[in-house]
Formats: structure tokens, C-alpha cells, sequence
């Protein structure tokens, strides 16, 4: 598989097709059998998972720990001081996604998980960030925001972004510039976003 | 009792402590906390506090600028301009011997690795007591309360690089007690024991253990009479080390309507042993006991989350750290 700067990527797949696993390996939380993976032709198959973030690999779970921190003391442990200037630059972005920075991750509902990880999103630049499926369950109003939130990221630093997704949704407001279907952890089709559209007539088979 | 007692000292050796007699054992006599040990008081000197707020300093302060501030800050008291020389030896040399009987504030900072006994008999007061003890080589303080018709908060923290033994007595009549405890062992062999006797009265216990690398036993021995309330609950990040958690507790035939309920959290390394001993005699029908502990290994998805945030190891543990430490405060 290949991701070129600034495009977007669509992967689809039916459940236990190894999308989530592709995302952990290139994020280096998964470990791989076999193959290699490369960023900015760098070999990175064997770097932390720690040290692909800082070169500018994102990753935006599907399912977050419950943490007793907050999402406000998680980006002073990663920037420090500096936090408080970033944050403050995307203020507009915290009233917008209705959320609270100051509040431990624990007990949230999944449309607070997702817009929390979009926070971070935004926060952390990224130059590759995958979204593992960052429309799901949330409601209709949370998923505008999240879509304004994802189209300001690409005006703002334009990284080359993948979203994992099970509704097609998402893929009417933010177009790709590529598809990939994965079935049994293989990429079992690839194509235009014409490929999204076949999925939708006819399912995976 | 001591068939548990035998059984906590054969998992005392299973777990590699050193072969030690368990000083908690004493305190299991309950009678022996009573006004007349109170006021024999031994070695140790015995004062009146006069003024409104007493504070006992040894040199920690004039060397530690940083903890001087940090303390000053929390307690919105001037150190340098407020010393009091003579509690400060009294208490310096082998503890002391008070008689409390109005609102007062006393903060213990020391960095002594000598042998420390506290007595306090505490009437119709409202008492906040911190005790923050630092050093290196063996210490030992031990606080002995007799508590009447008073609310005392006591704190303490026991920051020891090794070998340390900590241990609270408690007897208390209409009277409520909060106590927080925060325990970092690095090495050697440490041991809190908290033992109460309650009649009539609230006790609240919260233990924060940091244990990276030493043999600890942690005890909480307790008897509850009339209609009491009691809570202990226990967190703890344990590292590569030994840890013994022990709580017996008992209540009454005459402790009508009285709760206890004991609560430990730990999360572990792979390499860290762990035992826990939990044992509630409620000879009462009318008291209600509950016991939970539940352990869990440093949990992986936490880690790998924060790891793919750009969050190393080291950091990582931090924050765990500072979580156990923001409960404990909270």
C-alpha cells in the first residue's frame, strides 16, 4: 500500500478485515508478521510507537482507554508549557466541538472519544494521520463538526489523511482521492471513489 | 485471629521479606492504648501547646528552599519567621508527648533516620496533623492518638529511600479521623501499620504506595464498637517489588449499625509479587461489611495509547503516578 503527501484515503472493509490492525502496525502498537513499512523513505518497521508520533504519524483510535488523566495534562506531558499557547490557538475548535479539555477520559461517550481524538488531531499537525473510524456513533450534529474539524486540518497543515470507515457517509463530504477494501488483512480491491459507490450497490462480495 | 496471623507470616516469607518480627503484631492488643501509657510517655518530653498553631521544624527547611516554598504556599504560613526552637528538639530527639485540647494545626517536616514516638491525647479539638518525612537509612515513627469528642485530620508522607516503619495507633470515642498516607518505598524493608480502636465514631483511611523495588507490609487492624463507620481503601503502583496488604478488621457484638468497608486498587509490573490478606470478623448482624481488592498489571492498551500519542515510558509512568497522587490529594 501506498499513501502520497496531502491525498486522502478511504479503507473499507467488513468487520474483521484488519482495518483497525493495519492502522496499529503503521502507528507501531501492532507488531508485524512480515513486510515493511516506510515514511518519507525512512524505515521505520522497527521504531517505537513513540518516536513514529514525533515524526508526524497520527493515529486517531477507534477505542480509547479509560484514562484518569485529561486530554489538557496528556499535551503538557507531550509539549510542555508550549501546550498552553497551541491549545489557545485552537480555542475556537474547543467551543466548537463542545469540549472539555480539563476532563479526566473516563466515562465519556463515544461522540465525546471521537471529538476529543479530532482535538488531537488538530493539536498535533500531523503529516500522516489515520482516522480509525471517527464517524461512528456519533450524532448528526457531532459528525458536521467533525467534519469541519477534519477540512480545517486540511486548509491548515494538509496532512496526507486515511479514514477507516464503515459508512460511506463521511466519504460524501470528505472525497478521496484513493480507495482500498480490505478483506481476510489482504487489500482485496483498490481504486477511484467509484470503488465507494460499487460497495454501496453491491456489499464487499 | 492468629491462625490469620500465622498465615500472613507464612506469606510474609513466601514473599521474601526479610525474617523480621512484625511490629504490627503488638498493636493488636488494643487495651494497651489507654490514658495511663498515654501520659508515661517514657523518653519522650512532654508538652502543653500554648499557641494557636504549632509547628515543629528541624533543619529540612533551612537546606530544602524548594520545600520550604512548596510548604509555605499550602499552608499559607511563614516557616522562616515562625519558629519554634524548643518543640522543634523536643519532637527532633525522640518525639513528643501532647495534651490537645483546642483547634490546632501541627506539621512535622523532617528528614531524621532516628526513632520517633508521638503521643497525643486529643480533646474536644479540631486537629490537623501533617507528618512529612524524608531520608535515607532506617527510620522508625510511631503516632499514638487518643482521640475524644475531636475531628483530627492526619497526614503524612514517608518518602524513606529504605528501611522505614511507620506505624498510627488510634483510639477513638465520638470522634472522626481522616487519614492520608502516602508511602514511596524505593529499597529495604518498609512497613505502615494502622491500627484504630472506634467507638462511636467515623474513620477514614486513603493510602497512596508508590513501590519501586522494596519488601513492604502494609497493615490495617482495626475494632469498631457502638455504631461506627470505617473506610480504608488503598492505591498503589507496585515495580518490580514485594508488597503484603493486610486488613483485619473486626466488628463488635455491641457494634450496632456500624459499616466497615475496605477497598485496595493496585496495578502491578510483571515481575512485582503482590499478596493480599483480607479478613472481617462482623460478629453483628445489624453491621455491614464489605472487602474488595483488585489488582491489575500496568494495563498495556494505556500504555501503547499513550506511546502512539508521542508519550515515552518514562513519561508514561509518570502520569500513572501523578493519577495515584491526585487521588490521594483529592
Amino acid at each position: 500500500m501506498k499513501f502520497e503527501d496531502s491525498k486522502v484515503y478511504a479503507i473499507l472493509g467488513p468487520n474483521g478485515s484488519g482495518k483497525t490492525t493495519l492502522a496499529k502496525a503503521i502507528m507501531g502498537i501492532q507488531k508485524i508478521s512480515k513486510g515493511k513499512i516506510f515514511f518519507n523513505s525512512k524505515d521505520i518497521t522497527k521504531l517505537s510507537p513513540e518516536k513514529r508520533a514525533k515524526l508526524g504519524i497520527f493515529l486517531g483510535f477507534q477505542q480509547t482507554p479509560e484514562l484518569e488523566v485529561s486530554l489538557q495534562n496528556l499535551l503538557f506531558a507531550i509539549d510542555g508549557e508550549k501546550a498552553y499557547e497551541k491549545i489557545n490557538k485552537l480555542k475556537s475548535f474547543v467551543e466548537e466541538l463542545d469540549i472539555d479539555l480539563k476532563r479526566e477520559l473516563i466515562g465519556l461517550s463515544g461522540g465525546e472519544k471521537k471529538k476529543l481524538e479530532l482535538f488531537e488531531f488538530l493539536y498535533m499537525q500531523p503529516k500522516f494521520a489515520i482516522l480509525d473510524e471517527p464517524d461512528s456513533g456519533v450524532d448528526i450534529d457531532s459528525f458536521k463538526k467533525i467534519v469541519k474539524a477534519i477540512d480545517f486540518a486540511r486548509k491548515e497543515f494538509n496532512p496526507t489523511l486515511v479514514i477507516i470507515s464503515h459508512y460511506e457517509n463521511i466519504f460524501n463530504y470528505i472525497e478521496p482521492s484513493f480507495v482500498y477494501v480490505l478483506k481476510d488483512g489482504k487489500v482485496a480491491k483498490s481504486g477511484g471513489k467509484e470503488l465507494i459507490e460499487s460497495i454501496k450497490r453491491y456489499g464487499y462480495e | 485471629m492468629n491462625k490469620k496471623r500465622k498465615l500472613a507470616k507464612r506469606y510474609f516469607k513466601i514473599l521474601n521479606f526479610e525474617e523480621k518480627e512484625s511490629p504490627s503484631g503488638y498493636y493488636l492488643n488494643f487495651n494497651s492504648l489507654n490514658v495511663e501509657e498515654f501520659l508515661r510517655g517514657g523518653r519522650v518530653q512532654k508538652i502543653q501547646p500554648q499557641e494557636n498553631s504549632l509547628i515543629f521544624l528541624d533543619d529540612t527547611l533551612s537546606t530544602n528552599e524548594r520545600l520550604t516554598k512548596v510548604k509555605e504556599k499550602e499552608f499559607g504560613f511563614d516557616f522562616r519567621k515562625n519558629k519554634f526552637e524548643a518543640f522543634n528538639l523536643a519532637f527532633y530527639k525522640n518525639g513528643i508527648s501532647a495534651k490537645i485540647n483546642k483547634d490546632l494545626k501541627i506539621i512535622f517536616i523532617s528528614k531524621t533516620s532516628q526513632i520517633i514516638r508521638n503521643f497525643f491525647f486529643i480533646k474536644n479539638a479540631n486537629v490537623k496533623i501533617v507528618e512529612f518525612y524524608t531520608g535515607k537509612g532506617f527510620s522508625s515513627v510511631s503516632n499514638r492518638f487518643l482521640i475524644k469528642n475531636s475531628i483530627v485530620e492526619h497526614q503524612m508522607i514517608s518518602n524513606n529511600s529504605s528501611n522505614s516503619f511507620v506505624q498510627d495507633s488510634f483510639k477513638l470515642e465520638h470522634s472522626r479521623v481522616i487519614q492520608r498516607s502516602f508511602i514511596k518505598a524505593k529499597k529495604g524493608f518498609n512497613l505502615k501499620a494502622f491500627t484504630f480502636d472506634v467507638l462511636e465514631s467515623e474513620v477514614k483511611q486513603k493510602l497512596s504506595v508508590i513501590n519501586s523495588g522494596s519488601q513492604l507490609w502494609i497493615s490495617s487492624l482495626g475494632k469498631v464498637f457502638g455504631k461506627s463507620n470505617v473506610e480504608i481503601s488503598s492505591r498503589g503502583l507496585l515495580l518490580g517489588s514485594s508488597t503484603f496488604f493486610e486488613n483485619l478488621l473486626d466488628c463488635d457484638k455491641n457494634s450496632k449499625s456500624s459499616s466497615i468497608n475496605t477497598d485496595i486498587r493496585v496495578m502491578k509490573e510483571k515481575n512485582a509479587k503482590v499478596f493480599c490478606l483480607p479478613s472481617l470478623s462482623v460478629n453483628n448482624k445489624n453491621c455491614s461489611a464489605r472487602h474488595s481488592f483488585s489488582m491489575i498489571e500496568l494495563d498495556k492498551d494505556e500504555i501503547k495509547y499513550l506511546k502512539a500519542k508521542g508519550i515515552d515510558t518514562k513519561s508514561v509512568k509518570k502520569i500513572i503516578k501523578e493519577n495515584i497522587l491526585k487521588w490521594w490529594r483529592s
